[in-house]
């Protein structure tokens, strides 16, 4: 009993100065910013009175509310779906390739994330320059002078062009994720399988795959709250700009704080968010929770 | 040893094309002279002594908006002139956007670490920063320094709110300068600038893009607050004063941001099709002084990019005031004019270092160091701007002066006058406008429809 005691004192000790500081820069943090979103708070000065659901009202009647919404459920609709599809796609070839070619196609995939996202987004402002950029010149190039857009300055199409850059920025990380999840899979699964007569593409497509599906969840929760607070590839790129047309949650955070000087509207912004993130990933927690209890292991 | 051989091979591989690509993109360096047309025993400031600080080493942060050439003018400044009558203070000197100034200044006030110094900002937020009373009140250096005697009343006012002084000048500059491409405008056969009236201008801009098909006007709108400054400006400088007062004290009708609109999408009409991703504050002017255009709006920063560009100014590019209003009852042009200052910040820790940093850019000296470095013209009227050192690539001190005299009327850069919640809200119903997806009545409703949703913001009066 002594023993169990003094373990659990160690324990204890070890963990309740992080529990601490978790608390403080996570719940305490959070709570603290709901609760300036019933403040009348505008920056200047550390001082302000409760205003009840002003800032709220004022969140949800901005002009840009709602198409920052569409912005990132247009995130959610094509860019999520497409990285993860992709990132599959991109783990099986990975998993195929053997020798010099896995290794460089490795270090490709891995390289995207290595660079931080101010790099990522001044190289494809870059790409994407109209006059200069190297899209266009290469349309231009093979006659396509037609395609050859104003991508950053077309609110039409400026969300894709952001999409397209956060596909390549989170692709190769995505890949690695599932391509561990396939080389976990026992080989004698797949020696059973190739016994029982079945082809490359009938062992990935019956066991291999089946097994990554924790894998490919995971992927697409951290692919989600990724592309949820992607604040610094998207500012530098476009600024959230034409107008609200690339504008995500965390950019009209920073317009409301800093832009408006609205510093509890910029709180009620950002506790929204904190709420459709835990909207996405509360499920998610619940489900691998619930495999876990049924496997008695890990997804 | 293959392996040796192997990495240094790659070393070089990755080096030298890297050196070339820096030394071969540096701008030519602007090197302007500190002439001693003036002794210090000239200068009433120096004469009384500069400001006392305490003994002790310190490091005062300093932010300013200056870039490029205007940030090594900034640099030079501190180090040859300030530090060197105060050798106890090193500025660190921190270049940053002007769009960031409002985030960065305000942030540190919210988090109770205000910037020592900045340099920027417009008038707006140096009212709302007076107003919250965050600011050093330095009244006393104006009384005792007695600088109202040799600064201009139109700079010394952008200083002052409700008659206390908050900042010391630091600049005062000319932003409505139209930049031509001679060589373009001729060798397509139509009219030469200057143009007196903007029927002239779209006259020959019309002809230009029939007979090159290309744009005549380059403009852009990547940074849209910045777009909103010019759009309020040309339409002045169409309409007259009246309508951009309107507009600048929130009591403009639908029909006055309709005209905005239609003026600027006249431009458009003979402008850029990248308007939307052109860079709004030097990438226009880069491009025509490139030859991709003919025209392009822009203040004094304009200028070295036609030096970088090895033309002749006069001879195969000029730079022109913008043409006459077409309505209302002005004689002259309209010039967009902004002085910008040094401000001080209250509990920074810092504060007799920074109002000693405050006094030193109306110095004699300085002036003649910052004044032609980039087109400025001076803020104290007792510098003969003849004597200006001819740093014969920025000949626009001498202009811009000449250019304000003749003027029939002077305006502050209309954005900088605006409330914050009009800044965020108004620009991308400019932009959903240029990129065609409001139309001209619907942009023109929505505009006013937020002047009016937001009365309580225009805390200020402009034009009187």
């Amino acid at each position: 009993m002594s023993k169990k005691l003094s373990e659990g004192a160690s324990y204890a000790v070890l963990f309740i100065p992080w529990f601490i500081l978790f608390f403080l820069f996570t719940f305490f943090i959070a709570g603290y910013n709901v609760f300036l979103s019933f403040t009348d708070w505008v920056g200047i000065l550390p001082s302000f009175n409760f205003a009840g659901l002003d800032a709220w009202r004022r969140l949800f009647r901005m002009r840009g509310f709602l198409q920052t919404l569409g912005n990132v459920g247009l995130l959610y609709l094509v860019g999520l779906p497409g990285t993860v599809i992709a990132a599959i796609v991109l783990a099986v070839i990975m998993d195929m390739l053997r020798g010099l070619a896995a290794h460089i196609v490795r270090g490709v995939a891995v390289s995207t994330m290595a660079l931080g996202g101010v790099t990522v987004s001044a190289f494809w402002g870059m790409m994407y320059n109209y006059r200069y950029g190297g899209i266009n010149q290469m349309l231009r190039a093979i006659g396509l002078d037609a395609l050859a857009l104003e991508w950053l300055g077309r609110p039409q199409i400026v969300m894709y062009a952001v999409i397209l850059m956060l596909f390549w920025t989170f692709l190769g990380y995505s890949s690695m994720v599932i391509l561990g999840g396939l080389q976990g899979v026992p080989q004698t699964q797949i020696e059973a399988a190739q016994i029982e007569g079945a082809g490359t593409v009938r062992i990935y497509r019956s066991v291999l795959l089946p097994q990554v599906l924790g894998h490919v969840l995971m992927v697409s929760l951290l692919l989600s709250m990724f592309y949820l607070k992607a604040f610094d590839n998207v500012y530098v790129l476009t600024g959230g700009g034409p107008g609200w047309s690339s504008a995500v949650f965390p950019i009209l955070v920073y317009r409301k704080m800093f832009g408006e000087l609205d510093y509890a509207g910029g709180a009620a912004a950002a506790t929204f968010l904190f709420v459709i993130v835990s909207v996405v990933a509360i499920p998610y927690l619940v489900y691998t929770r619930k495999i876990e209890n049924e496997r008695g292991g890990v997804v | 040893m293959h392996s040796r051989m192997l990495l240094l091979a790659l070393c070089v591989l990755i080096l030298v094309p890297g050196l070339v690509v820096a030394t071969g993109t540096q701008e030519r360096a602007v090197e302007p002279t500190v002439a001693p047309i003036y002794p210090d025993s000239d200068d009433v400031i120096l004469r009384q002594g500069l400001p006392a600080v305490r003994d002790r080493r310190v490091n005062l942060e300093f932010l300013t908006i200056q870039s490029g050439d205007g940030l090594r003018t900034m640099e030079q400044f501190v180090t040859e002139i300030f530090e060197r009558h105060y050798p106890n203070i090193t500025v660190d000197v921190q270049g940053i956007e002007s769009g960031q100034l409002d985030d960065i200044v305000n942030t540190r006030l919210a988090a109770g670490s205000p910037v020592p110094v900045v340099q920027g900002g417009g008038y707006a937020d140096r009212a709302r920063w007076a107003e919250a009373g965050v600011l050093l009140d330095v009244s006393d250096l104006w009384d005792t320094y007695n600088l109202e005697a040799i600064i201009p009343d139109g700079i010394a006012g952008e200083m002052r709110v409700d008659g206390r002084y908050i900042a010391t000048p630091y600049n005062s500059a000319v932003g409505s300068i139209m930049y031509y491409h001679l060589n373009n405008i001729r060798d397509a056969g139509v009219p030469e600038p200057p143009y007196e009236t903007w029927d002239e201008f779209f006259a020959a801009a019309e002809q230009y893009v029939e007979a090159t098909g290309q744009p005549f006007f380059v403009d852009g709108y990547a940074q849209p607050w910045f777009g909103m400054v010019k759009t309020g400006h040309f339409a002045a400088a169409y309409y007259g004063t009246e309508g951009f007062y309107r507009i600048a004290n929130g009591q403009a009708t639908a029909n006055d941001f309709r005209d905005v609109l239609r003026f600027h999408r006249r431009l458009l009409d003979v402008g850029n099709p990248d308007y939307m991703s052109m860079d709004a504050i030097a990438g226009s002017v880069e491009a025509v002084a490139r030859g991709d255009g003919a025209a392009a709006w822009a203040g004094g920063w304009g200028y070295p990019r036609f030096y970088n560009a090895g033309l002749e100014l006069d001879a195969e590019w000029i730079m022109a005031t913008l043409p006459r209003p077409a309505h209302g009852d002005l004689d002259g042009h309209v010039i967009i004019a902004a002085s910008t200052g040094f401000l001080a910040f209250r509990n920074s820790g810092f504060e007799d270092e920074a109002r000693a940093l405050l006094m030193a850019p109306v110095l004699l000296e300085s002036q003649m160091l910052i004044a032609p470095s980039l087109g400025f013209t001076p803020v104290r009227s007792d510098i003969n701007v003849a004597d200006l050192p001819e740093v014969g690539r920025y000949p626009i001190s001498q202009r811009a002066v000449g250019w304000l005299e003749t003027a029939g009327a002077v305006i502050d850069r209309n954005f900088n006058l605006m409330p914050p919640v009009i800044r965020s809200e108004m620009p991308p119903v400019f932009s959903a406008h240029f990129a065609g997806e409001l139309s001209l009545d619907r942009a023109a409703d929505e505009l006013f429809q937020i002047q009016q949703e937001n009365q309580a913001a225009y805390t200020t009066v402009w034009g009187q």
